[in-house]
């Protein structure tokens, strides 16, 4: 199967989110929120390819931190779910409405890219937002200081319709 | 899966499995194979959690394996796994440049022990997925495509369904793919306080079952295509249809309860596998044994196949391995095609009727021809890939 690939440019956003259990919640909202302003009317889009390696790392330590902290019987059930790499792709597919495919891949946008055309050309889907989301420095420690983060998007994919 | 050729057209590559092999808290995959089909569990309470004041202290730990290093367990438990599933594929790596050797692995947690047991010289780098696929790639001495899919508890799906892709499209010529889970507390103290965890039993599809019981583990499969499989005179042990894939874009741990996105999936693989539902013998259902996941489950299972199909879920046996599940799921659906036989759904033998399922009791021979293999997870995802009986 051929398919015509087009790619709008990349869109970059940052935000700084605090090393608090739960911060994986704000930080994959607000690229939910991003991705909703940049692609929202692209009624098109029926797949999410995200990128990432420090989704879930940072949050995976504070849950950690915490539950020891406070006790087991104590921890935050609303912070786990977040400690997952794909918690990003559940918030941005949740908001964009897209039923189609949501593959997280633990890399950069590059392997994102190739996976999206790899599924595209496969005939999973037919137009996907790709996304890479990381902070701007990795987890170094046990115990990570706020860091910015960066939303990387792009489209690939059949052209859109014309209107 | 056969279509008419015009000329100037090639036939379509098949993809083969030609080796596997798993981890389990049951044993090795023809241990986890002689287990689940004599209705074992290999649930039991652990001193140590009742120690570190985990409220939950039954899971299914692997126990046949040197305990290693805590912030290597995932790849120990990888490298058991490949060993087997390459020497099951006998010679299928012989003189094939590395270039054209790929890796697919998925896993939820990672290293889990590495963020658990973190210090000041932490690295992300070290312990996620990524981290575990490189590992493969140097056990296998592969330079080609290496992909780590984070997609929680449908990865091994996932990694399995790319991988037979690369092979149909000539990226790869052997591909090395499944999951990987090593025991996370982590996933312990998070399932526990989302009430999601049983504190005895997993008990699939049963009326009052009372949820999740994590496991750990790993399991692989080597796929080459068809073609290669002949011309190096070994044997396919099954084929691998293709990966369906959908999102229920509703919550971050809840399924859909109409399972319309579970049901996507399955139409999904089901339609680019050119099978019809009635050829299905055998669905590998997620059966997690949480009541919303089984309910919407079986809702899905109802809409695709309205005259039944044998349904069951190993989960009661091994407990959830998450990122490796489907992956160890995969191994068992190849068993079952060269066995014929439908293995039964552990702990499961009292299935609730509300959910009309043809729930697999006991042991069940059959022709199978095809089976399904389901996983959702966290995040609204959904994957069901097809498994063929070879020849």
């Amino acid at each position: 199967m051929n398919v015509v690939m087009s790619s709008l440019p990349d869109v970059v956003r940052t935000v700084t989110s605090p090393s608090l259990v739960a911060a994986g919640d704000a930080v994959s909202a607000w690229a939910a929120a991003e991705a909703l302003t940049l692609y929202g009317a692209d009624e098109r889009l029926d797949a999410l390819y995200v990128a990432t390696t420090g989704a879930g790392a940072a949050e995976s330590l504070a849950f950690w931190a915490a539950a020891r902290a406070t006790g087991f019987a104590l921890a935050a059930p609303g912070a786990f779910p977040y400690t997952l790499a794909n918690a990003p792709a559940a918030r941005i597919g949740t908001v964009l409405g897209i039923r189609g495919p949501s593959v997280t891949v633990l890399g950069s946008f590059d392997d994102a890219l190739d996976a999206a055309r790899e599924d595209l050309a496969d005939g999973l889907a037919t137009r996907a937002l790709v996304v890479h989301l990381d902070p701007v420095a990795p987890a170094t420690s046990a115990d990570p200081p706020a860091t910015p983060w960066r939303l990387t998007c792009s489209v690939v994919g059949a052209p859109p319709a014309d209107r | 899966m056969t279509a008419d050729l015009t000329a100037g057209e090639s036939a379509p590559v098949t993809a083969c499995v030609t080796g596997y092999g798993a981890v389990t808290a049951l044993g090795s995959a023809s241990q986890t194979w002689a287990g689940v089909l004599a209705g074992q569990t290999a649930a039991r309470p652990w001193q140590d959690l009742a120690d570190e004041g985990f409220a939950v202290t039954t899971a299914c730990r692997v126990t046949h394996l040197p305990t290693g290093e805590p912030e290597r367990r995932g790849r120990d438990l990888a490298s058991a796994a490949v060993a087997d599933a390459l020497g099951l594929a006998d010679g299928a790596l012989d003189a094939v440049p590395g270039d054209r050797i790929g890796v697919y692995l998925g896993t939820t947690m990672g290293e889990s022990a590495g963020y658990e047991r973190a210090t000041s010289s932490f690295s992300v780098d070290a312990h996620n997925g990524a981290a575990l696929a490189r590992h493969v790639a140097e056990l296998l001495g592969a330079t080609g495509p290496v992909r780590a899919y984070g997609t929680a508890c449908a990865a091994g799906n996932y990694a399995i369904g790319a991988a037979a892709a690369a092979v149909r499209a000539g990226r790869v010529d052997v591909a090395v793919a499944g999951g990987v889970e090593p025991f996370s507390r982590i996933a312990m103290v998070g399932f526990s306080r989302m009430r999601a965890m049983t504190p005895d039993l997993c008990r699939p599809f049963v009326a009052g079952r009372r949820g999740m019981q994590l496991g750990e583990g790993a399991a692989f499969v080597v796929i080459e295509s068809a073609e290669r499989v002949a011309a190096r005179s070994a044997d396919a042990l099954a084929v691998v249809g293709a990966l369906g894939l959908a999102s229920d874009a509703h919550h971050p741990t809840s399924p859909r309860p109409d399972g319309s996105g579970m049901a996507a999936a399955m139409l999904a693989s089901l339609s680019r596998s050119s099978v019809s539902p009635a050829d299905v013998g055998w669905v590998s259902a997620h059966g997690t044994g949480t009541a919303q996941s089984d309910a919407a489950e079986a809702v899905a299972l109802r809409a695709v196949f309205p005259d039944g199909v044998p349904v069951s879920s190993i989960k009661g046996a091994i407990g959830h391995t998450m990122g490796a599940a489907s992956a160890v799921e995969t191994v068992v659906a190849v068993q079952a095609l060269a066995a014929g036989t439908l293995p039964p759904n552990v702990n499961g033998s009292s299935p609730d009727p509300g959910l009309g399922l043809d729930v697999v009791v006991a042991p069940r021979r059959a022709d199978v021809r095809w089976v399904l293999n389901c996983a959702y997870a966290f995040g609204g995802l959904d994957s069901a890939l097809l498994l063929g009986r070879a020849a």
